[in-house]
């Protein structure tokens, strides 16, 4: 992280002046948790407007942009597991059998990119009848996350 | 897509239990997924910004902010006052729609802005840009019940 301290200094200063910051916390294992945290957690926000759309609970007018939203979260994913920090809800295994893991992944962004893609291109419906296959989280977390 | 299609995927993809179906906790989950959204990925980029993680999705996390932002309008047009548990929007986004809903297109040509910053020059260029981008507190100050 090095390259980039030269010029963080009045970010810093900035973003912590906006308030946006907590700078109390520098736990950098802690830091790493949180980040891939936070993107399944943007998945999830977005996942659960899919699902009240799906459902007919929601309007579905803006289906692409919430598609778009779970490719783009999902393209964020498989970088914020590369350091190896055990902990969070992680199971040892995504380290162990990264290889998987990464399959995974990289499986996931690219059906979802596609989703995205074919909604643009084709409409909502085209890229809905498939969704289920994109959106396999479950899959993955009976793998590799703690049990609830 | 038909209903019972529909109805079908949604309790298949949904990872949370599916909420009864009162309308009124419809409209208020879904704006809050979209905000959720803003949360997380707006905390990812301040911590790019603070330097605790790789900047290298940054253009990324402002791409999904900015996604999210377009979602709102919609998301609140539905009037349903929140009552500080369930929901916290205050009656005023409706009563001062024209304010509330100018709030959000300003927001939305910031981030707008925020991300062709940040695709050009990455955090060096739209770093220093953030504090003045985000009206996420000036627009809860006005319109969200505070925490208790
Ligand atoms: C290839 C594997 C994989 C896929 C695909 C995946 N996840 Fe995850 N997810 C994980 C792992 C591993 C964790 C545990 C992260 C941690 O806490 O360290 C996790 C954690 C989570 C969490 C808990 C985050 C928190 O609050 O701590 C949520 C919510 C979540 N995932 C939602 C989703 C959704 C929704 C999808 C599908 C759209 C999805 N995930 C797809 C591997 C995956
Ligand atoms: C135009 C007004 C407006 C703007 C701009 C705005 N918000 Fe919000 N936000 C609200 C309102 C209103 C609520 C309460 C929604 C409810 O509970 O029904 C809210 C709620 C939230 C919540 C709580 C969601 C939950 O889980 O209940 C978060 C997190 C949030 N906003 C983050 C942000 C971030 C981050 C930004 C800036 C990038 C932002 N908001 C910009 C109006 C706004």
């Amino acid at each position: 992280m090095t390259r980039r301290t030269k010029f963080l200094g009045p970010i810093v200063a900035a973003a912590v002046a906006f308030g946006g910051l907590a700078p109390a916390f520098a736990a950098d294992n802690q830091d790493v948790i949180d980040y891939r945290e936070r993107i399944m957690k943007t998945l999830d926000a977005q996942v659960a407007v899919l699902g009240q759309i799906l459902s007919g609970a929601t309007p579905d007018d803006q289906v692409v942009s919430h598609l778009e939203a779970i490719a783009e979260a999902a393209s964020q994913s498989l970088k914020s597991f590369e350091p190896k920090v055990e902990g969070g809800e992680s199971l040892p295994v995504v380290w162990t059998n990264w290889k998987d893991f990464e399959m995974r992944m990289k499986d996931f962004q690219s059906k979802t990119r596609l989703a995205a893609d074919t909604a643009k291109s084709q409409g909502k419906d085209a890229a809905l009848t498939n969704i289920l296959d994109a959106l396999r989280c479950k899959d993955c977390h009976d793998v590799y996350r703690k049990k609830q | 897509m038909n209903r019972l299609v529909k109805c079908g995927l949604a309790l298949a993809v949904l990872v949370a239990p599916v909420m009864a179906h009162a309308d009124d906790q419809d409209v208020m989950n879904y704006r809050k997924n979209v905000m959720k959204t803003m949360g997380e990925q707006n905390a990812l980029l301040q911590m790019v910004v603070a330097g605790k993680v790789p900047a290298d999705q940054f253009v990324s996390h402002i791409k999904t902010l900015h996604l999210a932002a377009t979602q709102a309008k919609k998301a609140f047009e539905p009037k349903v006052v929140g009552d500080g548990s369930t929901g916290s929007a205050k009656a005023e986004v409706w009563s001062n729609w024209a304010d509330f809903s100018k709030r959000i297109d300003d927001q939305v040509t910031k981030l707008a802005a925020l991300e062709k910053a940040a695709a050009e020059g990455g955090v060096a260029k739209a770093g220093p840009m953030i504090a003045t981008s985000l009206d996420c507190r000036g627009c809860h100050e006005n319109y969200r019940v505070p925490k208790k």
